[in-house]
């Protein structure tokens, strides 16, 4: 068991890792378009050091080779809308009425009986305006296949996903009017709507280095199916609307699965942790060691590398002796754009169930989560910012 | 876990963070605009309020009530109120200077902003014309002025001159000595009404009445109402063809105030002369 006085060269070196990794601007799309995983979510999204479920596929291939069991991890539930889309959905029914009332007026725009509907549905406009709508749906399968003898250890594994993320958000632009709809008038939308198939194999290794000292390399290949419709490089303005090339630049509205790029590629992840103990894992992982897609008729989509060090420390486990039952879990991730992700994770194990609950710092924007674990079953809710908006993210997994 | 222990968890918690909680934050201004453009639109739009003039769109079915946006002219008969219409055509101006001017990627301002600032600064000059006229005349009642917003045959404000000022005009033997039927400040709001609305410039046809020159032939009044209205048309149609032959009609509505003044100014011994266009 390390002591106090082991922890702090551990907890120095995580942090001079703040400070000399290289500095690249950040890719708002990047982050927005990667897979996440929900229990992770909650702690803010600080988990390559910690990969120690189904998981490890997406944040750390090295977590794979920590698993002592055979694992299926299944996960029909994964529903994760923006707060803007949540809050648009709750008042569905209302909106439908008021459109349906206005439809059905010989004088929708006039009539005095509809002050009251006209009215909300400008609110509703004014709202969507300063919305950011988005929504990221999956449905991943993982299957984790270790081979422990003694202190080491391997770990084979395959993955696949069909997994959809889409946004619609208006850009602001021109002078501040007043009046919402001559501030409007200029406005641009930004739409992004991606679907991705992807299936892929893992293999990790565990050897110990020293007494309770164990290093675990790793690496996960996918094959990637993409389709993907956006408008990031030429953002969506009313003069576009009514310009004749609408079509060619946008999408056909009649048919807009015509305009949908279809791309094909792969990627590749590799990672490593240490673990001293029971208590302090040290993690380097790159992301997208090789990767791109490639689509008919576009420029090959590159995935962009990132490398990260992350570390968590179990302070449950770092008293003497252990706490038992419980977790303590204090990790953190800073990347290769110099962001840093920071996560805690408290958990009561019970032999039948386990209680936890989150809290975390991505990239400077607060998180939050739980989670309940009830023999396979597995039920995780986080309340995830990033640069762009907040998001509600649930997933029931089914753990064997 | 130890007392100390947990000390230590919830101080780093702390640490870690609190501080660490970021708030997003839209861009003071928007791509397409500058500071100093938010600022003088903000401006203008404060003295518009305050003059209690409000072209907002927000209601649907403004555009269908044009009687809203169009004040009648008994509104307009106010001395702050005209002094509110001139405040805020300079800001208007300052920010249309401003989103007029040019970055690396071409003219900073959308169409759609340009064409608005225009489509104010159009309104903002008839406002002013009638404002001046109907402030002339006091105590006296020279000028009549009609709203016909929803009169499609006829344009928003129908003036004329009332019947004690017609029976002194048709008492008046020389048709050239009619401008001295008006007051020296009547003559200066007529004069000043052609230059805001047409940017033509008025003198009596008598070469012996003192002629007066405009008092708008200054900034911040540049161009005319019809100039502003034309430029808005002219932009809005970069949108759409379908979109600046509307606004092409609506001008219509403009040319016959315009019209009617000329016809007016003439018939009360004035030279008219319209911009070269």
């Amino acid at each position: 068991m390390y002591t106090q006085k082991t922890i702090f060269p551990i907890a120095s070196l995580i942090l001079a890792c703040l400070f000399v990794l290289p500095g690249n601007e950040p890719l708002a799309s990047e982050e927005e378009f990667q897979f996440k995983c929900v229990r992770a979510m909650g702690m803010g999204n600080a988990f390559a050091a910690i990969a120690d479920d189904g998981d490890a596929f997406y944040y750390n291939p090295a977590g794979l080779a920590t698993i002592r069991d055979i694992r299926l991890d299944i996960q029909p539930v994964r529903f994760i809308p923006s707060y803007d889309l949540y809050d648009q959905l709750k008042d569905l029914e209302q909106l439908r009425d008021d459109i349906n009332a206005l439809d059905e007026s010989e004088n929708p725009l006039e009539d005095p009986n509809l002050e009251a509907e006209r009215r909300r549905l400008m609110d509703r406009m004014k709202r969507l305006l300063n919305d950011d709508l988005g929504i990221d749906v999956g449905f991943p399968v993982r299957v984790i296949l270790p081979l422990h003898i003694g202190d080491c250890g391997v770990a084979i594994g395959g993955m696949t996903h069909a997994w959809s993320a889409s946004r619609l958000e208006a850009q602001r632009r021109g002078l501040d009017w007043s009046d919402f709809v001559m501030d409007a008038l200029d406005d641009e939308v930004y739409y992004h709507a991606m679907v991705e198939t992807s299936y892929g194999v893992g293999a990790a290794a565990e050897i110990p280095l020293a007494r309770s000292m164990e290093l675990s390399f790793g690496v996960v290949a996918r094959r990637i199916h993409r389709w993907r419709m956006t408008d990031a490089d030429d953002l969506l303005g009313l003069d576009d609307i009514l310009a004749d090339d609408f079509q060619e630049r946008y999408f056909d509205p009649e048919d807009p699965w015509a305009s949908v790029s279809e791309g094909k590629g792969y990627s590749v992840d590799a990672g490593t942790i240490g673990s001293f103990g029971d208590a302090v894992n040290l993690a380097v992982v790159v992301q997208n060691l090789m990767g791109s897609v490639k689509y008919e008729g576009e420029a090959d989509e590159e995935l962009s590398q990132n490398i990260a060090v992350s570390g968590a420390v179990n302070l449950a486990k770092l008293s003497n002796p252990a706490v038992p039952m419980l977790d303590v879990i204090l990790a953190a991730r800073v990347d290769s754009d110099k962001e840093t992700q920071l996560g805690l994770e408290l958990a009561w194990n019970l032999p039948l169930l386990s209680l936890s609950g989150r809290i975390g710092s991505n990239r400077g924007y607060m998180t939050l989560g739980a989670g309940i674990k009830l023999l396979f079953l597995d039920f995780d809710y986080a309340l995830y910012g990033d640069q762009n908006t907040n998001w509600h993210a649930f997933s029931l997994n089914l753990a064997f | 876990m130890t007392l100390k222990s947990g000390a230590l968890t919830v101080f780093v918690l702390w640490c870690v963070f609190l501080p660490g909680c970021s708030e997003r934050e839209e861009p003071t201004v928007a791509p397409g605009s500058t500071l100093t453009a938010d600022d003088a639109l903000r401006k203008a739009e404060a003295e518009l309020a305050a003059a209690g003039i409000s072209f907002s769109l927000d209601e649907p079915g403004a555009l269908m009530n044009p009687e809203d946006l169009i004040p009648a002219p008994v509104d307009l008969e106010d001395a702050e109120k005209q002094l509110n219409f001139e405040e805020a055509i300079a800001q208007l101006n300052i920010a249309l200077a401003e989103i007029e001017g040019r970055d690396e990627a071409g003219v900073i301002g959308s169409v759609s902003d340009r064409a608005l600032i225009h489509f104010h600064l159009g309104f903002m000059y008839c406002f002013d014309a009638v404002s001046r006229l109907l402030l002339s005349d006091n105590p006296q009642e020279t000028f009549v002025i009609e709203h016909n917003p929803n009169d499609l045959d006829n344009p928003w404000y129908n003036f004329d001159i009332s019947p004690d000022t017609q029976a002194e005009l048709n008492a008046t033997e020389d048709p050239l000595e009619y401008p001295l039927a008006f007051t020296f400040e009547e003559r200066q709001a007529i004069i000043d009404a052609a230059d805001l609305l047409d940017d033509a410039a008025l003198k009596p046809k008598e070469p012996n009445i003192q002629p007066q020159f405009s008092s708008v032939d200054r900034q911040p009044y540049t161009g005319s109402a019809i100039w502003h209205f034309q430029k808005a048309a002219s932009l809005f149609g970069q949108y759409e063809s379908e979109v600046m032959d509307a606004l092409n009609t609506f001008n219509e509505e403009l040319e016959g105030m315009r019209a009617l003044l000329q016809a007016h100014a003439e018939e009360w011994g004035f030279i008219y002369t319209p911009p070269v266009r």
